[in-house]
């Protein structure tokens, strides 16, 4: 092994593969990653936590997200309450437990529009080459120049605030990343013998794309869409706090965080478990992107 | 040389029409309609005509594309709503107090991020490693409007030991020379104001600066690994070097190339970061005025600061890109600008 490699190693020091477990390429190599990885051990854990928290919001809690108690307003924690109530009576917790659905919801909607718009440009591009893939990818390189959070603004600054219109803008903004990813792999992938084998024997292109070319090149997308996760929660929780996100009375944790903002001196602890949430969703996606990164990246893994 | 400098800046210039041209698409053709949009609730639908009209939007479109570039390259960027005046002198106007709290920012990322990034790296796997890898998670996963809220709470109320926020106490007079209000109060001789600009200044500055300082902790940490494996490393310590002279003469200088291709990236974190950041310490700057264009509807603000922040982004990263060029060779042959 030489010194370039030992630089490369993981922290997670991966053991050697053992080549067994193989069913499909992606498969066998995802749940090695999985038995081996503390790091993405670790995010998982958060993440499904997360997605079970939401999911099963309504079992967990006995009350309701938008019903207004105003007997019961700004309560500090309690055994009934136990990260009390907001400023129209309604139980932390609760709302806290909903906003996870929304978080993970436009997470994942978001993530998939982009991977979806990512994969068809940049397979094309990757697999056409020639004019089709320079106006394909200028376009993208044109969207690109955004940043991510600007980009969401202009879209809502035409179509108004809402949670629907934000998980587009996320969708449109992380497409081109996701585009240049795959079109890069497609080009190495496109020159495989296998590839030039289906060719000669006459399959149609969208066949040769789809069955040969795609399968081998998807799996940089599932780190990007780990981390790409993490970006749009923590991007959809500020928009939710500068007020363009989840339109009241939905729960969000950005705009939750909004909402109690003027109760700043009087009901701290209402601003201290919609942040902690915040924190928990983005840094167990991005330590599962990062693991996964690590651990799938070919230069990373341990030849030894 | 030239010839690549005179490149990257036609590329960038091409990039910055894309960047007008995709605003001015998204605006129009995605499904919806502006004039409705900023209409109040309760508008009637001649006034909505009227807002229209006054927007441009009855004309036909390339007649509209004409008119927006036109505006674009003479720095027209319409008229704010809400202030009645041209967005861009209201922007020039806030534009000293971001820069004093993005600089400020960007000074600590660097004198933080860099040798803490460094040491990590350098003492790989051990305890400080474990600690900066952890710190630099929790600063990457942190909402900064969320930290904001919680640490001025507790330094400003709980402590009282840092200003609620603005950029001087109020009833300072401080006459207007340069805008920032540091340089100001030392022009007046007044180094009392300095120190409470200073103040001010602090917790706003730390906050905005974490994001990216995480970031850049871990970029420098990766890119200081690899360097520190490479060969001519190993070469400068075969010949005796000591450690120190090693990592920082052979190591640093080299493993500072992405960390400064990330300075544009770091520019945008931190001008986005400034819209809430700006709002929580009621910091008188462009975020601040950007957060209030949202809030009120005035769109044309919106819109106008994120092209004019995007065409920021699109030329710091084409002089980040020639001065690299310039400082480092192996980078030249390519003229897209993309280094490997």
């Amino acid at each position: 092994m030489s010194s370039k490699q030992q630089a490369y190693l993981p922290d997670d020091e991966l053991p050697p593969d053992d080549g067994r477990s193989r069913g499909g390429p992606l498969v066998a190599e995802l749940s090695y990653v999985l038995r081996h990885s503390r790091t993405v051990q670790i995010g998982l854990l958060l993440v499904v936590t997360l997605l079970l928290l939401g999911a099963f919001a309504p079992l967990l809690t006995s009350y309701s997200p938008n019903r207004i108690d105003l007997a019961n307003t700004l309560q500090p924690p309690s055994r009934t309450h136990l990260l009390g109530t907001d400023e129209l009576g309604r139980d932390e917790l609760t709302r806290l437990l909903y906003a996870a659905r929304v978080s993970m919801i436009v997470g994942l909607a978001a993530v998939a529009i982009s991977n979806v718009l990512g994969v068809l440009f940049g397979l094309v591009a990757g697999y056409a080459g020639g004019v089709t893939d320079n106006v394909i990818m200028r376009t993208m390189d044109g969207i690109l120049a955004f940043p991510a959070l600007l980009l969401a603004l202009l879209v809502i600054s035409v179509l108004g605030p809402g949670l629907l219109k934000i998980l587009i803008a996320f969708g449109i903004a992380f497409a081109p990343s996701n585009a240049r990813l795959l079109r890069s792999m497609v080009v190495s992938v496109r020159e495989n013998e296998y590839v030039l084998a289906a060719q000669a024997l006459g399959a149609s292109r969208t066949r040769v794309m789809l069955r040969y070319v795609l399968p081998n090149s998807v799996s940089p997308l599932i780190v990007s869409a780990s981390l790409g996760m993490g970006f749009v929660i923590i991007g959809l929780a500020g928009l939710g706090y500068l007020g363009l996100g989840a339109q009241p009375p939905t729960a969000e944790w950005g705009a939750m965080l909004s909402g109690s903002q003027a109760r700043f001196f009087t009901a701290p602890w209402l601003l201290i478990s919609p942040g902690a949430a915040i924190l928990v969703a983005v840094v167990g996606y991005v330590l599962l992107g990062d693991g996964l990164r690590d651990a799938l990246d070919p230069r990373l893994r341990q030849s030894q | 040389m030239l010839r690549f400098g005179l490149n990257r800046f036609a590329s960038g210039l091409v990039t910055a029409w894309a960047v007008v041209t995709a605003t001015f698409f998204l605006v129009r053709l995605v499904p919806g309609d502006p004039a409705s949009a900023m209409a109040p609730p309760t508008a009637t639908p001649a006034q909505v005509d009227q807002i229209r009209n006054y927007l441009g939007l009855a004309d036909p479109w390339w007649l509209q594309y004409v008119t927006f570039l036109n505006h674009v390259v003479h720095l027209d960027l319409g008229t704010s709503i809400r202030t009645n005046q041209p967005v861009l002198s209201d922007l020039l106007e806030r534009f000293p107090a971001t820069i004093e709290l993005a600089a400020a920012a960007m000074l600590l990322e660097v004198l933080i991020a860099i040798p803490i990034g460094t040491i990590a790296a350098v003492r790989r796997n051990q305890m400080f490693d474990h600690v900066s890898r952890f710190a630099s998670l929790v600063g990457v996963g942190i909402p900064v409007f969320w930290l904001a809220l919680m640490s001025l709470w507790l330094f400003a109320y709980k402590l009282g030991v840092l200003p609620l926020g603005g950029r001087l106490d109020i009833g300072t007079e401080l006459p207007r020379h340069t805008g920032f209000t540091v340089i100001d109060a030392l022009i007046d001789g007044r180094p009392d104001i300095a120190g409470s600009a200073l103040q001010h200044l602090l917790l706003p500055a730390v906050i905005l600066a974490i994001p990216s300082m995480a970031f850049w902790t871990r970029l420098m940490r990766g890119s200081m690994l690899e360097v520190l494996g490479s060969d001519h490393v190993r070469t400068a310590r075969a010949k005796g070097l000591t450690s120190r002279r090693v990592v920082v003469r052979h190591g640093v200088r080299n493993a500072l190339n992405p960390v400064i291709t990330s300075l544009g990236l770091d520019l945008v974190a931190l001008l986005s970061g400034v819209i809430f950041i700006e709002n929580v310490f009621a910091w008188p700057g462009v975020g601040n005025y950007i957060f209030g264009s949202i809030q009120t509807r005035d769109y044309p603000v919106v819109q106008g600061s994120v092209i004019l922040i995007t065409l920021l982004y699109v030329f710091v990263n084409t002089v980040v890109d020639v001065v690299q060029a310039v400082l480092d060779p192996r980078i030249r042959p390519n003229l897209q600008g993309q280094p490997a």
